[in-house]
């Protein structure tokens, strides 16, 4: 359960940048060279690699050279994870959501004002059977 | 599944519009009795919230389910700005001190209001080293919450 959580932190934090998400999001579409990789991004090759090196220590990609061609490749398992935790809250904060409302109705002052007054005005038409 | 995490993926933003006043919707949230009568995931549920509406002080609520187990969520507020804005820490007491935090929004639109809820987690590595351990207390009674018998 600890290395669960560990794992998730990691993934968290490795996805919180931007330049490793395109990475991420080029990778999903399948296997891709480092120079591919680097192509999109204004910034230097030690840069990427630094951030390869993030991302496979978060365990979301796997490196491997070939011949003098580095290929990476993504890896679901932890991505998964972190789709787990965000779908469990969002199910969790849409029924808080729901509860909210049916509350702001229940206790809305001006339908229990309305409500007061109908029952008022049908009192003499409708008296309670008993 | 893992296009959302990427899309996404260190925060959930989930948010509703109702037909009350921003001052009623942020009063819901931020006054105990309130959020008492209406921060539980089922009907199975009964909660009991104390509030202490002070930046860096402490809310607790304790979601006791029928059958007697009792899952508290606890936190402190990092900003308050009455009707509009709530920033707070969350975490599950007994997990691991591992805080997330939660931002809700507040924004009137005409007579109704837009109640925007944003959960984070750790979005710099300063955060998540300061909070090594991990998520596991989330994880494992979140989905209790969702499933009746206790």
């Amino acid at each position: 359960m600890v290395k669960y959580s560990a794992n998730l932190d990691a993934t968290f934090s490795a996805l919180s940048d931007p330049t490793r998400r395109t990475i991420l999001t080029t990778l999903q579409r399948g296997h891709a060279s480092v120079t591919e990789l680097a192509r999109p991004h204004d910034i230097s090759m030690p840069a990427i690699l630094k951030h390869l090196h993030v991302l496979e220590q978060a365990g979301l990609i796997e490196q491997k050279k070939t011949g003098r061609v580095r290929m990476c490749r993504l890896t679901v398992a932890p991505l998964r994870q972190a789709a787990d935790w965000l779908s469990l809250y969002r199910a969790f904060w849409e029924t808080q959501l729901d509860n909210l409302g049916r509350f702001l109705e229940q206790t809305d002052p001006q339908k229990i004002k309305k409500q007061e007054n109908k029952a008022c005005r049908k009192m003499p038409s409708h008296p309670p059977r008993r | 599944m893992s296009q959302d995490a990427v899309a996404s993926p260190t925060s959930l933003v989930v948010s509703r519009t109702y037909p009350a006043s921003v001052e009623r919707v942020f009063k819901a949230w931020t006054d105990a009795n309130q959020l008492g009568q209406w921060f539980a995931p089922t009907d199975d549920y009964t909660t009991k919230a104390s509030v202490d509406l002070r930046i860096g002080h402490e809310y607790r609520i304790a979601i006791t389910h029928k059958g007697g187990n009792i899952h508290t969520i606890l936190g402190t507020y990092r900003l308050i700005e009455p009707p509009r804005k709530l920033v707070y820490t969350w975490r599950w007491e007994g997990g691991p001190a591992s805080d997330t935090l939660v931002t809700v929004d507040f924004h009137p639109d005409g007579d109704a209001t837009k109640v925007t809820i944003t959960h984070e987690q750790f979005t710099s590595v300063e955060d998540r080293d300061k909070h090594a351990e991990g998520w596991n207390g989330c994880l494992s009674r979140l989905p209790r919450l969702f499933t009746s018998p206790a």
